[in-house]
């Protein structure tokens, strides 16, 4: 396991280092930061496309039927 | 900790009694699982009991259905055995938002003479965070782009575009737009000359057309299982308002400040009155904590909390806690009266344990 940020950083694709550097520096000191921030990277589509983040699931109005599409 | 491992539901699978039968909600994976009231019984009432203690209180006489049943969670992955069910307690189910208003309806139509900066403005002002823009007419690009370029700059974070067809509305017409404004999370042109459906682009944007004509608020109101929203966050505002109306600020065509366009209860126009205004107002969030245990019929719904409701259109309109009048699902017979290949087309249930 890396000790140091900078060798968990270095591990990181550059997608992954474009995380929030402040998820990261929160992260570093756990002993499970490899995987969680192998995890955040991993999940980075999805919050970029706002599956986890951005989307209000519910339906505001209701006005198309089931069976148009 | 016990001798015998016990089954415990993951704390994201809840269980929920209907009439007839009832679901198991996985509030993770956005799914639902149909479930004997039977099992239903076996989750909550013998909750932390072992396989063979919960035999023996059946009096042995339907032990394979129990095996059935464990074989059906372990299978579907809604929960697992262990020793010790108090280190995994049941969900926080307490609902709290920092917004006073969550979402918003805009209406427009070819009379409409809205002042888009002036709402939008309000509308981020109370927190909005997401926005449905009906436009009931044949919409222009860029009568489109006009009312989008007025929510570039606020704090929501997602913008569902609902507008009439117009030929110039192409799907690379649109595709455009989305980019171009990436808060846009859902476009549905209505009274398109065919139904399509396109493919989600990079951002998860979804673009449907629709041959059905949605060219008033009178077209709201419909309960299906596609407008089902099986999510922590709904689950949990549903166990005590409303999830229809709870922090919901509509404006309707003519500027009328309302719960929904579809109610005829108006707070002031927004021509001379501010949405903050409207809101404080003491009866703007009376219907907001109507919840579906206090509706008549759907109390007995296994849908009740994932069902995104409507007060507007009800079976009884005098009685404010009447079933909508749109919903065709009756949960004493469990049946919907469309054709079932109708009802499943959504793709969020899934069937199992149907006993």
């Amino acid at each position: 396991m890396d000790k140091e940020p900078e060798d968990l950083f270095a591990r990181l694709s550059a997608e992954g280092r474009q995380l929030v550097p402040v998820s990261y520096r929160f992260l570093h000191a756990s002993p499970l930061a490899v995987a969680t921030v192998m995890r955040l990277v991993d999940s980075q589509p999805y919050r970029a496309t706002g599956y986890v983040c951005s989307a209000f699931h519910k339906p505001i109005s209701k006005c198309c039927s089931q069976d148009d599409v | 900790m016990t001798s015998e491992p016990v089954f415990a539901l993951f704390a994201c699978c809840v269980p929920v009694k209907g009439a007839r039968r009832s679901v198991v909600c996985d509030l993770q994976r956005q799914a639902l699982h149909f479930i004997p009231n039977g099992l239903y019984e076996i989750l909550t009432e013998h909750s932390g009991k072992t396989a063979a203690e919960i035999k023996e209180i059946y009096e042995h006489e339907v032990d394979s259905e129990i095996e059935e049943y464990f074989d059906f969670l372990l299978g579907h992955e809604l929960g697992f055995w262990c020793d010790d069910p108090a280190r995994f307690p049941a969900i926080d189910l307490t609902w709290e938002t920092p917004e006073r208003i969550t979402n918003a309806i805009l209406d427009v139509d070819e009379r409409s003479d809205h002042d888009f900066g002036k709402l939008l403005g309000e509308l981020d002002d109370l927190g909005c965070k997401a926005l449905e823009v009906r436009c009931f007419h044949r919409a222009s690009l860029d009568e489109l782009r006009t009312i989008l370029e007025a929510a570039r700059r606020g704090r929501l974070r997602s913008i569902d575009l609902l507008a009439g067809y117009a030929p110039e509305l192409t799907p690379d017409a649109l595709a455009t737009l989305a980019t171009d404004h990436q808060r846009l999370s859902s476009i549905v042109i209505h009274s398109a000359p065919e139904s399509r459906q396109l493919p989600p682009d990079r951002r998860g944007v979804a673009v449907t057309y629709r041959t059905e004509a949605i060219d008033s608020p009178r077209c709201c109101g419909k309960i299906h299982p596609g407008y089902f929203a099986i999510d922590l966050e709904t689950f949990a505002e549903a166990q005590k308002h409303n999830t229809c109306l709870n922090r919901k600020l509509s404006i309707d065509a003519r500027g009328e400040i309302k719960n929904c366009p579809s109610l005829a209860k108006s707070f002031g126009n927004a021509r001379d009155v501010s949405l903050h205004s409207a809101l404080a107002q003491r009866d703007f969030a009376a219907l907001w904590s109507i919840n579906k245990d206090q509706i008549a019929v759907c109390k007995d719904c296994e849908f009740r909390y994932v069902c995104t409701d409507c007060r507007a259109y009800l079976l009884d309109p005098g009685d404010l806690y009447s079933k909508p009048s749109k919903c065709t699902y009756d949960p004493y017979t469990a049946e919907w009266r469309q054709p079932a290949e109708e009802r499943t087309s959504a793709g969020v249930l899934r069937e199992g344990g149907s006993r």
